[in-house]
């Protein structure tokens, strides 16, 4: 199992040229500055924003494509995706939020142990620590057993010991799941202790330019760029963006666009 | 004191509130959240009840339900009575005339929910009509509360689109306001006093759930 991506997306200060994939049971990090298209890439692979021109495959099955205009919507691509800031539901209780996509009431209860927080079931977001909050948003996007695992710098606002907590945890978990996990950070250091695969990234483009030099010498040979895939041909005319027109969200959130 | 009034004025306002309500929900949804084409001037349209004087939105009305507009001769030939100067008629005008004391409220409540909660429910394999319900509707519960009640409150007390719309048939399309009305022309003052005094207590009884609901929306 592995999730491929190969894309061009054009974004009003520079474009976006990636190309990289990550195999189940191994972590693929992203670092790079403020605005250097982290999110976007991340957005890209859940669905929740269109490439101008390029591949997302998961073992072989095609996310989208924009040459053949092909486009799963973000629904039905089965991923789990922990955003950068808090996003749990606020009506929702703990074990609730956790159950809210779940297939199975053992694999919740799982996951509400592997994360320290069967006693916070009752409890509604706004009464979390934003520790306790991340740990509940890691064990929903987990709990709907996805075919891969998106994070989106989710430990960056929280404290130093919260941080190497989870990052036990994710480690650990790495292991257990099987899954692709692709991983947003602005801590180097942290990346380069996770990462099986390391994507420096500056303005769009991987670039080891911009990394300090005691930390270029640690991640030369971890970007892998070995997945085969090539860039459809057929280049849109016009780049599509998000909510392009209410029928796209109407029927499925992108499903009908207009290219 | 003749309760009928009051009781058609609340029964008109039920039913309208009801039926407005679920009309004009998927209708704050599209102004909260979709880009399109006219939108400004779709949105400009909702308000246009709360500015004009309700007796031109009557005439208008009364244009467009009468026996010889396609609606008013297509609801005679399904239920062989005119729409015009009956209780259905009275539902459409109220409705119309209520919309931007539901639209309102309710698009600013859809608004005010974080984009990225949609997204969280789309990638945890949601479909955007199952995220309206588990996810937009429980998060603009007060906006609903508040809509919903500016609506049942504003039909209580509407006088002259019902008027045009409806005439004064007793037990069809008199109602509280257009009896006080008569009341007061035909100088029975005490029976105005008690009919208003009700009218007044109700909607004063309104306004303070809506302050509650905001307050605790606040909070």
């Amino acid at each position: 199992m592995k999730l491929e991506i190969n894309i061009i997306k054009k974004l009003p200060d520079f474009t976006i040229d990636v190309s990289f994939c990550c195999e189940a049971g191994t972590m693929q990090i992203i670092t790079g500055p403020s605005g250097s298209g982290k999110t976007t890439i991340m957005r890209i692979l859940a669905g929740l924003e269109k490439s101008d021109h390029g591949l997302v495959r998961y073992n072989g099955s095609v996310w989208e494509d924009t040459g053949s205009n092909i486009f799963v919507a973000p629904q039905k691509r089965e991923i789990g995706y922990v955003f950068q800031e808090y996003s749990l539901f606020p009506h929702l209780t703990v074990k609730e939020n956790v159950a809210f996509a779940a297939k199975k009431t053992e694999t919740v209860k799982h996951y509400m142990r592997f994360f320290g927080i069967d006693h916070l079931a009752a409890r509604f977001p706004k009464q979390l620590s934003g520790g306790e909050r991340q740990r509940v948003a890691l064990a929903q996007a987990l709990a709907r057993e996805p075919k891969a695992l998106l994070l989106d710098e989710p430990f960056s606002a929280l404290d130093y010991l919260t941080r190497m907590k989870l990052r036990a945890s994710l480690q650990e978990l790495k292991k257990s799941v099987s899954i692709p996990v692709i991983h947003i950070t602005h801590d180097i250091d942290e990346g380069i202790q996770m990462a099986d695969g390391f994507l420096p990234l500056e303005r769009g483009q991987v670039s080891y330019d911009w990394l300090p030099d005691i930390v270029r010498d640690k991640v030369p040979g971890f970007y892998t760029n070995n997945c085969g895939s090539e860039l459809p041909a057929g280049l849109p005319e016009k780049p599509v963006g998000r909510f392009d027109s209410p029928l796209s969200r109407l029927f499925g959130y992108f499903r009908i666009c207009s290219t | 004191m003749d309760l009928q009034p009051l009781y058609l004025s609340a029964k008109l306002a039920f039913i309208s509130t009801v039926v407005l309500m679920l009309l004009v929900t998927p209708l704050a949804y599209l102004l909260a959240y979709f880009r399109f084409r006219g939108k400004v001037l779709l949105d400009a349209l909702i308000s246009l009840p709360l500015v004009l004087p309700p007796t031109v939105l009557g005439f208008y009305l009364l244009v467009a339900l009468g026996p010889r507009s396609p609606v008013g001769s297509g609801f005679q030939a399904i239920f062989g009575m005119p729409l015009v100067f009956s209780f259905a008629g009275i539902v459409i005008a109220s409705m119309l005339h209520s919309l931007p004391y539901a639209a309102q409220p309710l698009k600013a409540a859809f608004e005010k929910i974080d984009p990225r909660l949609l997204e969280s429910s789309y990638v945890l394999g949601v479909s955007p009509l199952t995220t309206f319900f588990r996810v937009v509707l429980p998060n603009s519960i007060g906006g609903l509360a508040a809509a919903a009640i500016l609506a049942f409150a504003h039909t209580m007390g509407e006088f002259g689109v019902i008027l045009m719309v409806g005439g004064s048939i007793p037990g069809e399309t008199k109602v509280a306001s257009i009896a006080v009305f008569e009341l007061v022309e035909s100088l029975k003052y005490q029976e105005a006093w008690k009919l208003s005094l009700a009218l007044m207590v109700i909607s004063y009884t309104v306004l303070l759930g809506v302050n509650f609901i905001n307050n605790r929306e606040r909070t």
